[in-house]
């Protein structure tokens, strides 16, 4: 607790410091919201400058800008269907639907103030337990265990966003599908490129997130529009109660605990963190068939979940100078310019710098709260526009951030493409949650799949040697039994 | 009848004519990899089996128990929308058509036309053709939206964020070279 004032403390009496704290804060959130300019862009375009920053104000900057960004990408995920990243598609799926619905002040309230609480609680528990955390989970979690958990997440996936048990899991498989374009993990295999040099690459998730989400709905108002039968989102800021906040307690300790866990492990982090999440919302739901229609715990769920893992990816950072994503290696790359090594003495060499860094990840997660609730009054009246003018600005941005990836012009085709696809696989009732989520999913539980089975000697019995990995798998087969039974039953009754 | 018939089966058939094609496909790098004895094809084979089966099973519904594969819950946002948004019904006038069409083809001769002619270019023209597709015709509106997003743009990606764009082909590409040198 002392360690804690004294972050704060050093924080909050230093102007410079005040200073890097309020611009990591806003900068985040407005370059996670704004399509194009993630958080990664604005940490890469402030590397340089860190030298001339203190390491504690440089590394604090860092973790107020990954607190902050994070959040940030929900608010035009939810308005447009447009994530800012993709650890906040899922944020989308219900987001938007509650905004058509006319409950964009409600989604943007569950989004800010769960976003806080996963952020806070993350920042707690980081503070508290951040070595023998790191020490557990990176014994406990393996690739088997890590792709126990992929497994037990896709097999909930199939029932989002369709009525057709069939229809949702082609969507998934022809996600999981679109993920083995490009070559293989293992041996760099090229596969279904044709040849091909971009394909060889594999498909980049920002385009064909950005294709199915915002290029589509373009093309589904626009069709719209076209025929006469488009209606604007109502602009409602009604933020939500208390009770309603209170209703959905279990979801938020449930996906602040995911969120967590899933955070600590490397190379996943924050993205898993919301996709897993937001597939244990549904399956413990007692109306998942509400589930990307506009159910409020889809947005909680998702974004308690990825704020969560923002502190969790602090700790084996620190504690073992691993990344567990883009953000956190580029923090590796502040303490290098400052000539610190990370690892498990960092706590005691550089005690107050880490301290500093807590504390700025604890206020940050709580400014979010103040500032979220100042800007939900104002941010909902984006909706105003008429969808005639932000229509091309939507697909302006989205080429942007697209083409801005890695600088392709076949992103951008693929992104429309992707459009095309989703536009079609919406009108016939095909799900594009589980195809976003079958190519992110797909393509990590591939990776951690091939050295699971290497682990367990091509054994599958091998996957379930572990009791994490062995729980995880048995409750994916169940979950499959279970929503063919009732898919079976349905069909008897009617 | 037959019509619907044919309607409900052709998708399935589709699923399973693109599973057996994406297995023969995949046969071109089966085979134990030194690191990895399952192979390279193993786990799209997997998910293309799945495919396969996925689709067999709907088919085998609809041919033994006219299963509905579009069945869903009654007062959804989706249904309402699907109902009250057919396109393509009869009715839709050849303009309304156009419309529709010219909504989709557009943004793709924006990306061609960006990949040519470069983003600079094209950015201006297509912001205000596109909001009056949509039906916006006020052209005091449509300059003012037009030059305000294009500065919006600039400034953002090309003054902050150094964001790279594309700059076309040849004689346009040292031409959005120069604007953007101007800019930056």
């Amino acid at each position: 607790m002392s360690d804690f004032l004294a972050g704060t403390v050093l924080l909050f009496t230093d102007p410079l410091g005040i200073a890097v704290f309020v611009g990591g804060l806003v900068g985040g959130l407005l370059f996670g919201a704004i399509p194009g300019l993630s958080l990664l862009t604005l940490a890469a375009v402030l590397l340089p400058f860190t030298v001339w920053l203190s390491p504690e104000h440089a590394i604090m900057l860092y973790g107020v800008i990954y607190v902050s960004g994070v959040y940030g990408g929900a608010i035009t995920a939810i308005l447009f269907n447009i994530p800012g990243s993709v650890e906040n598609a899922p944020t989308a799926f219900d987001g938007y639907p509650m905004t058509r619905n006319g409950q964009a002040g409600k989604a943007i309230g569950y989004a800010v103030t769960c976003s806080a609480i996963g952020g806070t609680i993350s920042a707690i528990l980081m503070m508290m337990a951040t070595a023998p955390i790191a020490d557990f989970a990176l014994s406990t979690f393996g690739p088997i265990e890590v792709f126990a958990v992929i497994f037990f997440g896709l097999t909930v996936v199939a029932g989002v966003g369709t009525g057709s048990l069939a229809k949702g899991w082609l969507s998934l498989l022809f996600g999981l599908f679109l993920g083995t374009v490009g070559q293989d993990p293992v041996g760099a295999t090229p596969r279904f490129t044709f040849g091909s040099l971009y394909l060889s690459g594999g498909i980049s998730f920002v385009p064909l997130i950005l294709g199915f989400f915002a290029v589509a709905e373009v093309f589904v108002q626009g069709q719209r529009v076209a025929s006469g039968t488009h209606t604007a989102s109502k602009v409602a800021v009604a933020y939500p109660t208390l009770s309603e906040f209170w209703a959905l307690k279990i979801a938020v300790a449930r996906s602040a605990i995911i969120g967590w866990f899933s955070g600590l492990l490397p190379g996943v982090g924050a993205t898993l963190a919301a996709f897993i999440s937001y597939n244990e919302a549904v399956r413990w739901s007692k109306t998942p068939e509400k589930f990307g229609k506009g159910e409020p715990e889809g947005v909680v769920a998702a974004e308690t979940a990825n704020n969560a893992a923002t502190g969790a990816a602090m700790i084996p950072l620190l504690a073992l100078g691993l990344p567990g994503g883009a953000l956190t290696a580029i923090m590796i790359g502040v303490f290098n310019m400052h000539e610190m090594e990370i690892g498990p003495l960092i706590m005691i060499e550089a005690h107050d710098l880490v301290w500093v860094l807590f504390a700025a990840i604890f206020w940050a997660s709580l400014a979010i709260l103040i500032l979220g609730v100042v800007e939900t009054k104002g941010i909902v009246h984006l909706l105003r526009i008429p969808f005639p003018i932000i229509a091309p600005c939507i697909l302006i941005f989205a080429t942007i951030g697209t083409y801005a990836l890695r600088a392709s012009i076949v992103d951008v085709y693929v992104m429309f493409a992707a459009g095309i696809i989703g536009f079609v696989m919406r009108k016939t009732d095909y799900s594009i949650p589980a195809v976003v989520m079958g190519v992110i999913l797909g393509q990590i539980g591939e990776n951690v799949f091939s050295q699971a089975m290497v682990m367990a000697d091509y054994n599958v019995i091998g996957l379930f040697d572990t009791w994490v990995s062995g729980a995880f798998i048995t409750g994916g087969l169940l979950s499959i039994v279970f929503l063919v039974r009732r898919r079976v039953l349905e069909f008897r009754r009617t | 009848m037959k019509i619907n018939k044919i309607k409900s089966y052709a998708p399935f058939i589709g699923w399973m004519l693109f599973g057996f094609i994406g297995l023969v496909i995949s046969h071109d790098y089966m085979g134990p990899l030194p690191t990895f004895k399952l192979g390279a094809a193993f786990w799209p084979q997997v998910i293309l089996l799945g495919i396969i089966l996925v689709s067999g099973i709907q088919l085998f519904l609809l041919s033994f128990f006219q299963y509905r594969s579009d069945r869903h819950d009654v007062g959804s946002v989706e249904d309402v929308e699907t109902q009250s948004d057919d396109f393509l019904d009869k009715t839709v006038s050849i303009r309304r058509y156009t419309k529709a069409s010219a909504i989709f083809i557009l943004p793709l001769v924006y990306v061609y036309g960006m990949h040519k002619i470069g983003f600079f270019i094209v950015t201006p023209i297509f912001l205000p053709l596109y909001m009056f597709v949509m039906g916006v015709r006020s052209i005091r509106r449509l300059i003012f939206v037009a030059v305000g997003v294009c500065a919006l743009l600039l400034f953002l990606f090309v003054y902050l964020a150094f964001t790279p764009l594309p700059q076309g082909a040849g004689y346009f590409h040292s031409l959005n070279g120069e604007f953007l040198a101007l800019f930056q």
